[in-house]
């Protein structure tokens, strides 16, 4: 879990759906942190399913992963709920509370 | 053709968001507005193809899922696709791709990510067959946006439904909280509450609907007569007027504070009908005449004029004809000019042929054939004077307009003003002879009352020395709300106009006389008699003598009114101006075959003793001995 790189995330769905979040570096350890907290990387702060820290992504061997961090609703990527480190493919939605996300297509490539 | 607009689909998908619980217009809400504008692309394209838009619906609201109870921001956001959507759509419009809700739909498409695309190709949908139907859709019926819920629908016509959509057409419901009583037009006044897409109601409103063009008539005479001269708290004209294609009727809105306490505002009618008559006489004085004194009646100037100039329009026409068939228009008969003699001396009658010349519409009766004619077509009463009604324009009543100049009609007599005040008279079943000069009632200084059939045309030509100021123009007791406080809040400006001063008061007071005091009485003769007669010793006494008769105590209202005029008169107790002015406005009212029997009995008799009393110069100079008053006429000056 190191090899943290920039990548550039859509907000699919909700109030701030169409908004491009340009993320440079975590701003703590090596994965950006999903969540409704103010110190999250990612702040979705209109979504009450969300949990304070909803899930996290991190990048591994060139392919990002995202997991689940104990949140009241759990991650999906696609329709499936997510158990542990999941793989992501470029353009892949993932779901945290009511939002979708995606990530950049083949975001883990550049 | 007209079409929804890009601004109309973002108001129906404000509603539609809110009813998520998004409050937020994202591409979603876009969409399933489109989805809602029955004959509109959407709609059409999936129709054809035989998938249900309803469907398309649900997909896409089932992907969006409902958002919280709780909001984050006030109003609505647009979300940042949706932002770009509605660009790249007006863009599309401006390079000519019409109608709006096409380029939209181009737009949502070409953006490729949005959840309605996402969901439209879940459920299956061909996203470049759908592309390439959107161009080629030919728009054959137009779109109507979805319906405005309206609570109490049921006590509207669908006339009146139509033009409240267009009215309210950015909230998804209103509720009709109040039908005011019916004034004596047929309009209608209502009050309104809107409520917006999240339930939160928006103050009431009152709305007035009527015919179109009463309606345009009305703003028009607001903004000339009434817009810079309204005290600071009174109702005012909001925005330009709904005047929706689909309906012969037109809407207006005044604005409206609700009442401290959360009482729904009432007019002076039912207000009337339910406080204590002293209170009735307070309002009249210290809000309705106080507050309007200073900009309208207050600001009076001398007016020495003829009573038909300001007072014919309110009596049936001068005539009814019949238009000849053009084949028989070279006829010639007798040629008749507005505002000449024959309107008010009569000497003509059913039969004989007639050139009108040089008239203007006044009203236009499609359904029935039937134009209205008058002197012309400016504000100023006058202008509605010599009217004539001229049927059987079937054929030719499109290319009648009001306010439009009329070079000439010909056509035969059917009635006379003389024969529609007669059969009006018998409709009242009277136990006179209606052909007498007097009727059989004399007033306490032993004076027999005069016959208005046959007074009537005497009274016309009276010269008045009298005041002219901005009068209301139709100050019925329906016309005037109660406001918070206390305050008078008019409406219907259709008539307001420079006019004689007492016009109003006289309208208020036979007003009064037929909705507050007929109801009180028992129907025969005599007992109308025996109110007129407190009426008359009006005529000679500040105010009635106490006492348990009701009648005394219901007239209370109609003494300030009295005192209000008395106030107003441009020559110090010469009371002959008032009661030609009130003889003119009660003898209308016989006409309203929709009021009860009494009503228009006291109207006729009201009317009677206003022109027997207006021959005396003046209250206090009414001789006691009676029989040898002087008729003082033909000049009052």
């Amino acid at each position: 879990m190191n090899d943290t790189t920039a990548i550039e995330l859509t907000i699919m769905s909700g109030p701030e759906d169409g908004a491009i979040l340009n993320l440079t570096k975590p701003k703590q350890g090596d994965s950006y942190v999903i969540g409704r907290r103010e110190d999250c990387d990612v702040i979705l702060p209109y979504d009450s399913q969300i949990s304070r820290q909803h899930a996290a992504l991190s990048l591994k061997d060139g392919v990002w992963y995202v997991q689940d961090l104990g949140s009241r609703n759990g991650t999906f990527v696609g329709k499936q709920k997510i158990e542990g480190p999941t793989a992501l493919e470029p353009g892949q939605m993932l779901r945290v509370g009511r939002t979708w996300l995606r990530l950049k297509k083949n975001a883990g490539e550049d | 053709m007209d079409s929804v607009t890009l601004r109309e689909i973002e108001a129906i998908a404000r509603i539609e968001s809110a009813k998520m619980h998004h409050f937020y217009v994202g591409v979603e809400h876009l969409f399933i507005a489109l989805t809602k504008l029955s004959g509109g692309i959407v709609v059409d394209i999936f129709d054809q193809s035989g998938q249900s838009p309803r469907y398309l619906r649900y997909a896409t609201r089932e992907m969006a899922g409902r958002g919280d109870d709780r909001r984050y921001w006030p109003g609505y956001r647009t979300t940042p696709r949706a932002a770009q959507v509605l660009a790249k759509a007006q863009l599309l419009i401006e390079s000519d791709i019409h109608p709006d809700e096409r380029a939209l739909l181009l737009a949502i498409l070409d953006d490729a990510d949005n959840i309605p695309v996402r969901a439209l190709q879940e459920v299956g949908v061909n996203l470049d067959a759908l592309y390439q139907a959107s161009l080629k859709w030919l728009g054959g019926q137009r779109a109507i946006a979805p319906p405005v819920e309206i609570d109490g629908s049921d006590m509207l016509s669908e006339d009146e439904r139509i033009v409240l959509q267009e009215m309210f057409d950015k909230y998804g419901e209103i509720h009709i909280e109040h039908v005011f009583q019916e004034g004596f037009s047929g309009s209608s006044v209502l009050l309104v509450r809107p409520i917006q897409a999240d339930r939160r109601s928006d103050a009431p409103v009152v709305v007035k609907i009527a015919e179109r063009q009463s309606i345009l008539w009305e703003k028009k005479r607001y903004d000339s007569f009434v817009k810079d001269k309204l005290p600071p708290t009174t109702a005012r004209i909001e925005a330009d007027p709904a005047l929706p294609d689909r309906s012969p009727l037109g809407g207006l809105k005044y604005t409206f504070v609700r009442l401290r306490g959360g009482d729904l505002p009432i007019n002076l009618r039912e207000y009337a009908a339910a406080q204590p008559a002293e209170d009735v006489a307070q309002f009249l004085r210290e809000a309705l005449y106080n507050g309007f004194r200073e900009a309208w009646w207050g600001q009076s100037q001398p007016y020495r004029f003829s009573a038909w100039q300001e007072y014919e329009f309110l009596l049936p026409p001068a005539l009814v004809v019949e238009a000849l068939p053009p084949d028989m228009e070279s006829a010639t008969g007798r040629l008749l000019r507005p505002l000449d003699q024959w309107s008010r001396s009569g000497g003509l009658h059913p039969g004989e042929l007639v050139e009108l010349e040089n008239f203007t519409v006044q009203k236009v009766k499609h359904g029935r054939g039937i134009v209205r004619l008058s002197a012309g077509p400016a504000a100023e009463s006058i202008n509605r004077a010599s009217q004539v009604e001229v049927h059987s324009l079937e054929a030719e009543i499109k290319n009648y307009f009001r306010g439009e100049h009329v070079r000439k009609i010909v056509g035969r007599i059917l009635q006379t003003r003389d024969d529609i005040l007669l059969e009006q008279v018998q409709a009242l079943a009277p136990d006179f002879s209606v052909l007498d000069e007097h009727l059989p009632y004399e007033t306490t200084f032993g004076e027999r009352l005069l016959n208005p059939l046959r007074r009537y045309p005497h009274i016309l030509e009276q010269r008045i020395s009298g005041t002219l100021s901005t009068i209301h123009g139709d100050l019925h007791t329906g016309n005037v709300l109660i406001g918070p406080g206390g305050d008078a809040w008019l409406i219907d400006f259709e008539w307001t106009r420079d006019g004689h001063t007492l016009f109003d008061w006289s309208v208020l007071e036979v007003s009064f006389l037929i909705d507050h005091i007929a109801p009180l009485l028992g129907e025969t003769w005599n007992e109308i008699w025996e109110a007129v007669q407190l009426l008359e010793a009006l005529t000679y006494m500040p105010e009635l003598p106490a006492g348990d008769n009701p009648l005394t105590h219901a007239l209370i209202p109609v003494t300030e009114i009295r005192r209000i005029v008395g106030e107003l008169l441009a020559k110090n107790d010469n009371w002959s101006e008032y009661y030609v002015a009130l003889a003119l406005c009660a003898l209308r009212v016989i006409g309203w075959g929709n009021r009860p029997l009494a009503a228009r009995r006291l109207a006729y008799l009201t009317s009677a003793l206003a022109m027997t009393s207006a021959r005396t110069r003046n209250r206090a100079q009414t001789t006691h001995s009676g029989g040898d008053l002087t008729d003082l006429t033909t000049d009052l000056d």
